[in-house]
């Protein structure tokens, strides 16, 4: 499902090149739990980017079920992750100034669907999270732990096959990080593909089938 | 020349749209030259990037030309009391022929000019191999040579006007002389049913076929497009419809304002129809194809109801 | 249906971010409520001149020696084919006095009954009579039936007595003319007897031709030319102000491209996440741009708003500027719908061109740098 061949990415700071991944080739079945290791910096956030559409490689091929992404123009890619992809951030990046709910309906908007629309489909969601009674608070008034379950939520709206996690339980104490393991686990038995960074070690129900660490820009 | 507000505010907006189509063109040009088959992803990032820079000025520029129509004509009102002898527009443009004229038409066509482009670009991007990307670009310093060109006439007849006297639009037009014109004028009555009937035939032909080319679209709105020109044409119409003969366009879409939305809405659209139409390779595009035909129909659809409110208008008010 | 989303969602960002949303408002909303009270007082003088215009006849003719006013006969014109009727006009300037104190204005003595303006209340007058706009009777805190004094050709004051009251739809007039019988107007302004300022005559405008081809001493002013005239006097002002206005515009628009252009980390994150989420680039520039737009169209209509209720208030400082300082003729409030149009035309237009190009910045970040930027 997700293949990549040979990708490398270079940051340019100026004259400065800065290799991120070197040389990276990966294949990553339908239904796979793959989680991806590696000290901080190593680049791990660069390759789920890059596996996300999120950022082009400098070098190398991506593909996702069976179709070349590298070379799409970047509305095609767009409208890929919104079908495709669901995102969930080490650091939850919810939209402050919106309630749960309608954090969890903003994928929706490019498909043009009034906001009733978006709740309707949204609630569902937050209903599976245990979050239905905060649906209508202000993100800012949630704990890290809601706020990562609205995260999931907001990964979950349009259905993807694919969801990516950069350090989804990283930034939440000990009970909220099972909690969060226990849903993405349930969601990879469901047929989703997860694709996972962490830094420390996955606890609960969330166990890899392919655990891959990254060091020096260098999968192994 | 005359300056008061509308004038200061006319050239302000005129500015803009200039500043808004030269650095689009040039930008246009810049990556229209530099594509390659063969590009790195940073490469083609830039690119689009790029174009998406083009692409928001083309629809600003879009929308400051339509800005622009409206305000053209306000500031040249406003200018009528200090001419003497000028009671309309027409009077005003005595003053620097032709380019006043050609001044006027250019600005009322180069919106459509640019709601081209726009559609090109809109069925560009329905394809992931950007079928028309380098021929959007390459036909934006165009654009934006007819945009300084338009600037710089708009310069050129407003520093002609001036307290100076000239003749009314009394003195343009005159009474249809007897001879061929008359001939026809008598049977006006006979002619206009048939042109409407033709046009009819053709809209009911491209309608029934049961999947209407978008070429056929495009020729029925191409013959509505002819008609609504002759029914506007300040000395054709009056001939064809038994219009009233000093009824020059500019009094037609002052003293109607039905007439002016209608003709808007009809040159349009009717404009929609033909560019769609006239696209080449369409078939090979489905997406694009698809949506062409779609618009093709949405302009067929409001240009007819457009010049079908103008001729309504002057079949009662004959 | 996406596009109304999209400006729901533009709504909604004015509103979360309304620190950075006023600090471009307030100024927008100031430049546009000078610029709309200047425009407000320009049209309604501009309506009162065609107001003024309408009481006026098809054709004046006045008799001109080495380009200035001479007293004419109207006898003149009698064997003219085609004038309808013709009346003597005489006016000038004098002084009034009343209990209020002492003001300029322009006595008009018309031949014949019917006077130039209609009367709403009282008669026509006659001898010793005058007829005043509404205007100048309040501010000159007169009543029909009260006694007015006018200071003579000799410097003699004459006594009239105000016998009615003409509308005030033309302000001007209203606040200036005093309408009396021509000869009382004669003995005033102390022209001789069978002598006028001009005549009004009643006739096609061709008939003008005609007069000044038979009469080359005579000149011959159409209603349109002198309609013409009168907006062009008031019409003069609004280019000089624009001029200023618009270097305060710019001001603004600096204002909004620096502020446009300062973004904060979060909305980096924010567009990156959207991005994340599948939002096209093209969406976010529309977002952001109608963003400018709701911004703009708040602090124009506001500002219009405002420019309104200023110039119905008396507009203190414009009026000295557009009226002159001594005159007491009320300031007119008039806003055309092309006015209008060209306010929120001059006010949004320059403000989405300098959103513009921080808004594409902003939105073609990459989003995987987006969203971590820090």
């Amino acid at each position: 499902m997700v293949i990549l061949e040979s990708v490398s990415k270079v940051f340019r700071q100026g004259r400065e090149e800065v290799p991120a991944l070197s040389d990276v080739s990966l294949r990553i079945e339908k239904g796979e739990c793959v989680t991806i290791k590696g000290p901080s910096g190593c680049g791990k956030s660069t390759l789920l980017g890059i596996i996300g559409t999120l950022a082009r490689p400098t070098r190398g091929e991506v593909s996702l079920d069976g179709t070349r992404v590298t070379g799409l123009p970047e509305h095609f890619l767009c409208d890929l992750r919104r079908r495709k992809i669901g995102f969930v951030f080490q650091h939850f990046h919810l939209l402050r100034g919106y309630s749960a709910l309608e954090n969890v309906g903003l994928p929706l908007v490019p498909q043009g669907l009034r906001e009733a629309e978006r709740n309707r489909r949204a609630m569902p969601l937050l209903e599976a999270m245990g979050l239905e009674s905060r649906a209508h608070f202000p993100i800012h008034h949630l704990s890290g732990g809601e706020q990562q379950r609205v995260a999931i939520a907001r990964a979950l709206v349009l259905s993807p096959e694919l969801l990516i996690a950069d350090e989804p339980i990283s930034n939440v104490d000990a009970d909220n990080a099972a909690l969060i393991g226990n849903v993405l686990a349930k969601l990879n038995r469901e047929g989703k593909t997860l694709i996972f960074t962490t830094h420390i070690e996955p606890t609960g129900a969330l166990t890899p089938t392919s655990t891959y660490t990254l060091a020096g820009g260098r999968l192994t | 020349m005359i300056v008061n507000g509308l004038v200061v505010s006319y050239f302000l907006i005129s500015l803009l749209s200039v500043v808004v189509i030269l650095p689009a063109s040039l930008l246009a040009l810049y990556v229209g030259l530099r594509r390659r088959a063969e590009r790195s992803c940073e490469e083609q990032s830039r690119e689009e990037n790029r174009a998406y820079l083009v692409i928001s000025l083309l629809w600003l520029g879009f929308l400051v030309r339509l800005l622009l129509i409206p305000l053209w004509f306000l500031t040249l009102q406003s200018l009528i009391s200090s001419v003497p002898g000028a009671m309309c527009l027409a009077g005003l443009h005595l003053l620097d022929l032709p380019v006043s004229y050609v001044d006027t038409l250019l600005k009322l066509f180069l919106p459509l000019l640019y709601l081209y482009w726009l559609v090109l670009d809109a069925l560009d991007r329905r394809e992931p191999s950007q079928p028309f990307f380098r021929l959007k670009l390459i036909l934006l310093p165009a654009l934006a040579l007819l945009t300084l060109a338009e600037a710089g006439m708009d310069f050129h007849f407003l520093m002609h006007i001036e307290p100076s006297v000239v003749g009314c639009c009394t003195s343009i037009f005159d009474l249809p002389s007897n001879g061929l014109l008359s001939a026809i004028r008598q049977n006006a009555s006979s002619f206009l049913p048939l042109l409407l009937q033709s046009m009819a035939i053709l809209l009911l032909g491209s309608a029934l076929l049961r999947r209407p080319t978008s070429r056929a679209v495009a020729l029925a709105a191409a013959v509505a497009l002819a008609g609504l020109l002759l029914t506007l044409h300040t000395q054709v119409a009056p001939r064809l419809l038994e219009a009233p003969f000093h009824q020059c366009v500019f009094c037609l879409w002052q003293s109607f304002p039905d007439v002016t939305v209608a003709s808007t809405l009809a040159m349009t659209g009717l404009w929609l129809a033909i560019t769609c139409g006239v696209l080449p390779r369409l078939d090979a595009y489905p997406e694009a194809g698809r949506l062409a035909r779609r618009l093709g129909w949405l302009g067929l659809a409001l240009g007819v109801a457009g010049v079908s409110e103008v001729l309504v208008r002057f079949a009662t008010s004959r | 249906m996406k596009h109304w989303v999209l400006w729901s969602i533009a709504l909604r960002n004015v509103a979360r971010f309304w620190r950075r949303s006023l600090s471009l408002a307030i100024p927008l909303f100031v430049v546009m409520a000078l610029a709309a009270g200047m425009s407000a007082v320009h049209d309604g003088l501009l309506e009162d001149a065609r107001a003024s215009a309408e009481g006026l006849p098809p054709l004046t003719v006045r008799r001109l020696l080495a380009g200035r006013m001479v007293p004419m006969r109207p006898g003149a014109l009698v064997e003219i084919e085609g004038i309808r009727q013709q009346r003597a006009r005489i006016w000038g300037q004098v002084e009034l006095f009343t209990n209020a104190g002492r003001r300029t204005c322009t006595l008009v003595g018309l031949e014949g009954q019917s006077p130039v303006q209609p009367i709403v209340q009282g008669r026509a007058p006659g001898p010793r009579e005058v007829v005043v706009g509404k205007i100048l009777a309040t501010q000159a805190g007169v009543r029909p039936g009260e006694k007015l004094a006018l200071i003579d050709a000799k410097g003699v004051a004459a006594e009239f007595r105000l016998v009615g009251l003409f509308s005030d739809r033309s302000r001007l007039w209203s606040s200036d003319l005093i309408l009396t019988d021509l000869e009382s107007a004669r003995a005033v302004l102390g022209y001789d007897p069978g002598t006028c300022t001009d005549v009004w005559v009643d006739a096609d405008e061709e008939v003008g031709t005609t007069i000044e081809v038979m009469h080359p001493e005579l000149t011959v002013l159409t209603r349109a030319a002198q309609r013409d005239k009168l907006e062009a006097t008031y019409g003069g002002r609004a280019g000089v102000f624009q001029l200023m206005w618009l270097i305060l515009l710019l001001t603004v628009l600096l204002l909004a491209w620096a502020q446009a252009s300062s973004i904060s980390l979060e909305m980096h994150r924010e567009v990156g996440v959207l991005k994340a989420l599948g939002w096209p680039t093209l969406d976010i520039i529309e977002v952001k741009m109608l963003e400018a737009l709701v911004v703009g169209l708040a602090a124009v209509a506001s500002g219009v708003l405002a420019g309104l209720a200023f110039v119905l208030l008396g507009a203190p400082i414009l009026r000295g500027y557009m009226l002159g300082g001594t005159t007491p003729f009320p300031v007119p409030c008039h806003l055309g719908v092309g006015s209008l149009f060209v306010l929120f035309a001059i006010g949004l237009a320059p403000l989405c061109g300098a959103t513009i190009f921080p808004a594409w910045r902003l939105a073609t970040l990459e989003p995987d740098r987006a969203i971590r930027s820090q």
